[in-house]
């Protein structure tokens, strides 16, 4: 694939960060510690759709935070591995309730009550799989934890 | 607009990704697809994978968690996918050394030390052995002519013995594909060092070099394909739309021009 190809595969990644975890305030908020993750909120429905990206990220904004499931080439994975397969990438999108049950996230609500901090809990993978295919010289590649397998909200 | 001009770079891509045709006729990348977008299938292929291109503390692969996680793949994944894998048929060089790759020869396949073995001591092995003991006895039933009509192969067979052939991939008598080139199989080892037993090792070895039962039942596999590559009925959450394979690609790409369309006006 040609590199302009690559270039909108990370814009669009880019993109859907921004787009899915509320605003540029959130990429200044640290990394998130999957401990963390609140038993009520953490939503594991295997729902797959059809790749239409378009709509999906209009109506990512709408349904609550899920598993979602795209099929690529592997070329589109913007990693530099050239095979003829295309593999199953998931990843976790939608919308986060605003409630909290720890410390900080009661602390942060209230900030953000006041205006003084931005976006809202993040719909982000609790777990990962491997990813593996052919490569174009018939060697197998392993992407070791790639792919998405259950998603939950952090506060 | 701004919302429009946001709908235009994802559908851009799209139409990037659609026009590039996927799997391109090679069949044992279609089934490589299939099995990825499985619920089932998927995990037991990545597991067995992972496991074959490992590395024990010795420095090569762990040969016995290997031969365990095939055999996983085999007896619990679908098994129109997994045999799908297993013989998808082929025309070209690239097909079938993909075809060849497929079980992770170079842990499941070669044994240690720089040679292949005496068939004889494989066939010993699997006949010590709990597990190969039962599965070289199922092939040898069903992948060999009836004694009455050595001539013939039942076509009815045909099914068992290509079952009862991928039951042996992680077994002490494992087999594969030995080219590029053709649809030939064997196991990893010879009756160079066989003494006077020679005619038996020839006779196990044959099993698999000089069968043409099995390069039937082998061959037959074609004339079934595509295999129920759609068969997700005990799945619920999956989409069925995912192993319908290049089709895919152009119908979002032409339902997104669509909405580009509207979006224009």
């Amino acid at each position: 694939m040609a590199p302009g190809g690559v270039l909108l595969s990370y814009m669009l990644s880019l993109w859907l960060l921004l787009d899915l975890c509320g605003g540029p305030a959130a990429l200044g908020s640290p990394v998130v510690e999957f401990g963390k993750f609140l038993a009520g909120q953490v939503a594991e429905a295997e729902g797959t759709q059809r790749p239409w990206l378009g709509t999906r990220i209009r109506r990512a904004a709408a349904s609550p935070c899920q598993l979602r499931s795209l099929t690529l080439p592997v070329a589109e994975l913007g990693l530099g591995y050239v095979s003829e397969e295309r593999v199953v990438f998931r990843y976790c999108a939608g919308s986060c309730p605003h409630g909290a049950h720890t410390q900080h996230g009661l602390t942060l609500a209230r900030l953000r009550s006041q205006g003084h901090v931005h976006g809202g809990p993040c719909c982000r993978p609790t777990r990962y799989t491997d990813v593996v295919f052919l490569d174009d010289r018939n060697h197998w590649q392993r992407l070791v934890q790639l792919s998405a397998a259950a998603c939950g909200c952090s506060d | 607009m701004a919302g429009c001009l946001g709908f235009a770079i994802p559908l851009l891509l799209l139409l990037l990704l659609g026009s590039e045709s996927s799997a391109g006729g090679n069949r044992c990348v279609a089934a490589a697809e299939a099995c990825s977008a499985d619920v089932r299938c998927q995990p037991l292929r990545t597991e067995y994978v992972v496991q074959c291109l490992g590395r024990a503390t010795s420095g090569v692969c762990p040969r016995a968690r290997c031969h365990r996680a095939l055999r996983r793949f085999f007896a619990h994944g679908p098994p129109a996918l997994t045999l799908a894998l297993l013989f998808c048929p082929c025309v070209d060089a690239a097909c079938a050394e993909r075809r060849r790759q497929t079980i992770v020869p170079a842990c499941a396949f070669l044994g240690p030390g720089l040679g292949p073995p005496s068939c004889l001591a494989t066939l010993e092995a699997c006949e010590h052995s709990g597990v190969c003991r039962p599965r070289l006895r199922a092939f040898q039933a069903s992948c060999l002519p009836s004694q009455v009509a050595p001539d013939v192969c039942p076509p009815e067979q045909a099914t068992s013995c290509r079952r009862a052939y991928a039951s042996l991939v992680g077994t002490a008598v494992t087999p594969n594909y030995v080219d590029n080139e053709s649809s030939r199989v064997a196991l990893w080892c010879d009756c160079g060092a066989s003494g006077n037993q020679h005619e038996e090792c020839e006779d196990f070895r044959g099993l698999f070099t000089r069968n043409f039962c099995l390069d039937r039942a082998i061959q037959a596999f074609e004339s079934q394909w595509p295999p129920t590559l759609q068969d997700h009925s005990q799945d619920p959450g999956h989409h069925p739309s995912q192993s319908s394979g290049a089709l895919d690609h152009l119908e979002i790409a032409k339902h997104n021009l669509g909405n580009l369309i509207l979006c224009m006006k």
